[in-house]
């Protein structure tokens, strides 16, 4: 497919996901470089180009080059970060000082925030209840990131309009996203 | 060099409205600064809303347009065209068929569905710019959240008028942080935007703002507990054709009788209450 | 029916297009772009600038489209723009390495490397010329071979391609107001929306595209009074600007071509404090604009330095100059009020009968 056209479908698919919070939809693949999703490298291909910088949690340099060399966009710090990928089988300790660090806009432009790729695991039995705009009254979820993950992006955003938006990806290539208005509890099960 | 892009926009200029609209998803009523190109049609003929349709529009889409509840005005076709042109994208004048409507001042009377995006034409997207000439300021009051001003306009006319006199346009507050110009639609469609099943996108190409409202979103028109909000009335007065009374009505002037006679505001839907109408007999 | 026909409106339109093109071509008179290229100098330098597009063939192609409406033609050149990739930043380039075809300065009789006046209207009695009604092809051949055949000198010792600058002979006497250098990279306010307050590359950035009759009223306004002072041109110069890009960074820059430039630096004295003392010395307003304009470069020089400074009168305010300062703007949003805005027009109407109805008295 004309990457034109890829990137309008994988866009409309975010699109989606951050207006409805919670909402999984499948992404389409096109290019692959090694240590991340395929559905990942449509994301970044998507929303990143040489007027952004990002940021790969871990040390990463390869992939890193990778992905500036097929976005153009320019590396930077985590704190910094206009885009931060978090791959598969990061730490979670790294993932919530990426989450510390990134940077959350500031009042009078909250749109100079982060926003996080996330890449998860399909498998997982942690429910999320979510509320905010965007969901009706509420909706539950699977979701594998760990309570600390969400403590620290609810620490995060806690002061609205100030936050990160988050977007996760799975190794099926499904998408979820949370932005900075979407509350997440843990269900118990 | 003679072949345009498809929809129009290179491909770094959809991704920096892309981007914005994901901001102004994330951050509902908020308005996003963006560049906002230059397009083939006038800046204050719909550009806002033109870039937000070419910024997400893909081959499978189907586009409906509107300029004040007619499909068929001059701005709409010429927006419809400029579309088509440039996507080869499937239009209708049916609401139900649409996947993007784009509209300037109305907000079609078919409900809308979650399959659908609105795209609002905005011409003016700061809501305190009557009382605040300065984007500098007008910047910092919405990060104070500080909008007596707001209140202090309204409260005002009704000193002075016993209501507001605030006719399209009419403020108001989204998920209880921002205040937000909705676009000059008729406070008649004002509660279509509260708890929406729709996305809407609001563009305001001249001021280079880019600004959403969520489904599913408190949204609500700025009012006093004395004084609540109140859309337009139309007692005792039915559309002519269907004779309708729960929509938006135009004001006729019959030019034989020169009498006064309403009509449905959105001529899509008036079509197809007509057709229906037809069937049945 | 009016033109928010309930149907009909994308007939009517064609129609109105159609006659439109019809204007165009009614005469029967045809006329190529190489002859706009060729003869309509000024015209093309104007909306080359007013555009941010350096392309005198598109420019001639927007003016013969155009029927030669300027706010037409930048409308065309601006939208054309949108939908080019843009690939590469050029390095900086700088006016001193200016091939010059024209260099004046107001400050002083002489100045190093001399005044070269060039091509210029400004010595022009403005009195129509009535022989050009009647001028041929042939005639201009024969006027063309008349100048070219004029003798000229084998060499000179005029050095236009690394004219010294008027300014620095000020700064190295120490009359210039000192700023610390600024090598920050320029903003693109056609990428990214300018927040207030601006920065100098975002304000320099709008006055150049700005509106020639617009920036040259502000500029007037601020020189009448409206503004700081009467400055003077220290120097305006029009020439060949060579452009390159560095397509990687550790790589020498490729040349891509010339762009014909004018470029103002006006002195204008300004008290400063130093050492407890207070002494005047000059600052440097800049304009910059593509091809010929001297009045707008100059306009834009005046109004770069009242932004610059501040001050309480219009132009010194960066709102009020630069977001009304752009053509498309300005006449996109003037023009949108032939839009029909009669839902608009019917809630204010429902309102005033309800208000003269129900209201207060």
């Amino acid at each position: 497919m004309e990457l034109t056209h890829f990137t309008q479908q994988t866009f409309r698919t975010l699109m989606t996901c951050m207006s409805r919070p919670g909402t999984k939809e499948a992404l389409q693949k096109d290019a692959m470089i090694d240590g991340i999703y395929a559905e990942t490298m449509s994301v970044l291909r998507t929303m990143l180009d040489g007027e952004v910088t990002f940021a790969v949690v871990g040390q990463a340099p390869r992939l890193q080059q990778e992905v500036m060399a097929w976005t153009g966009a320019n590396v930077s710090e985590v704190a910094d970060a206009d885009f931060i990928l978090v791959p598969q089988h990061t730490d979670e300790a790294q993932i919530v000082e990426a989450i510390q660090q990134a940077k959350i806009g500031d009042l009078v432009d909250p749109q100079y925030s982060a926003t996080l790729i996330v890449e998860v695991v399909a498998e997982t039995s942690q429910q999320w209840q979510l509320t905010g705009p965007g969901i009706q009254d509420n909706t539950i979820i699977p979701l594998a990131i760990t309570p600390n993950i969400v403590a620290a992006r609810a620490a995060r955003n806690k002061e609205f309009p100030l936050g990160v938006d988050m977007i996760f990806v799975n190794e099926h290539g499904e998408v979820v996203a949370l932005p900075r208005t979407t509350k997440a509890e843990g269900v118990e099960q | 060099m003679t072949t345009l892009p498809f929809a129009l926009l290179d491909e770094q200029s959809k991704r920096e409205i892309r981007r914005a609209i994901l901001k102004g998803i994330a951050i509902p009523g908020y308005q996003v600064p963006f560049a906002s190109r230059e397009l083939p049609i006038g800046r204050g003929w719909g550009t806002g809303g033109l870039q937000i349709t070419l910024g997400i529009i893909g081959k499978e889409d189907v586009l409906k347009v509107i300029d004040q509840g007619s499909d068929d005005s001059v701005n709409a076709v010429n927006i419809k065209k400029l579309v088509t042109k440039t996507t080869g994208v499937d239009t209708t004048i049916r609401t139900q068929d649409a996947t993007l409507i784009q509209s300037r001042h109305r907000i079609p009377e078919v409900p809308l569905r979650s399959d659908q995006v609105m795209i609002l034409q905005v011409p003016e997207p700061e809501p305190l710019r009557n009382i605040e000439r300065s984007e500098f300021k007008t910047k910092r009051l919405h990060a104070e959240k500080e909008y007596s001003g707001a209140y202090l306009t309204l409260f005002e006319q009704i000193m002075r008028y016993n209501q507001t006199s605030q006719g399209a346009d009419y403020p108001v507050m989204v998920n209880e942080r921002y205040v937000m110009n909705p676009s000059p639609i008729p406070r008649y469609d004002n509660p279509r935007l509260h708890n929406s099943d729709a996305l809407i996108l609001l563009g305001a190409g001249r001021e280079k703002k880019i600004y959403a409202v969520p489904p599913y979103t408190h949204v609500a028109s700025l009012a006093f507990e004395d004084y609540p909000f109140v859309v337009e009335k139309f007692e005792g007065k039915a559309c002519r054709e269907t004779g309708l009374t729960d929509v938006f009505l135009d004001e006729l002037v019959d030019e034989e009788t020169g009498e006064t006679y309403y009509m449905c505001n959105d001529t899509s839907y008036m079509y197809e209450k007509l057709q229906q109408k037809v069937a049945v007999k | 029916m009016a033109y928010v026909a309930v149907r009909g409106g994308a007939e009517a339109i064609e129609a109105s297009l159609e006659h439109l093109q019809y204007e165009r071509v009614k005469h029967g008179v045809h006329i190529d772009t190489a002859a706009l290229e060729a003869t309509m100098r000024g015209f093309l330098d104007q909306v080359m600038s007013e555009s941010s597009l350096y392309s005198e063939r598109l420019a001639s192609l927007a003016m013969k489209q155009s029927e030669g409406n300027s706010e037409e033609a930048v409308f065309l050149l601006r939208a054309h723009r949108s939908t080019l990739p843009r690939l590469y930043y050029s390095t900086v380039t700088d006016p001193r390495e200016m091939f010059v075809l024209r260099r004046i300065s107001s400050s002083f009789k002489d100045i190093p490397g001399g005044q070269i006046l060039g091509a210029s209207h400004d010595y022009l009695h403005r009195l129509l010329d009535f022989e050009l009604v009647e001028e041929t092809e042939a005639d201009v051949l024969v006027k063309k071979c008349q100048f070219e055949q004029e003798d000229v000198p084998d060499s000179s010792d005029l050095q236009l391609e690394r004219l010294p600058k008027v300014m620095d002979y000020l700064r190295a006497e120490g009359l210039l107001r000192e700023f610390p250098v600024n090598d920050t990279e320029p903003s693109d306010v056609t990428k990214k929306a300018m927040a207030f307050p601006t920065n100098r590359s975002q304000r320099l950035q709008t006055l150049t595209r700005g509106q020639t009759g617009t920036v040259t009223s502000l500029g007037y306004a601020g020189l009448r009074g409206y503004g700081a002072s009467h400055p003077n041109v220290g120097e305006v110069r029009v020439g060949w600007q060579p452009i390159h890009v560095a397509v990687q960074d550790d790589e020498d820059p490729y040349y891509i071509g010339a762009i014909k430039l004018t470029e103002v630096e006006s002195f204008i004295p300004v008290n400063v404090d130093k050492e407890q003392q207070q002494v005047l010395e000059f600052d440097v307003g800049y304009g910059a604009c593509f091809g010929q304009n001297e009045t707008k470069a100059i306009a834009m020089s005046i109004v770069d330095h009242a932004l610059e400074t501040g001050g309480t009168t219009p132009i010194h305010d960066e709102e009020f100059v630069l977001l009304h300062v752009d053509i498309i703007e300005s006449t996109g949003f003037i023009s949108h009020l032939k839009m029909p805005h009669y839902v608009t027009f019917q809630t204010k109407l429902e309102q005033m009968r309800n208000i003269k109805k129900e209201g207060k008295s």
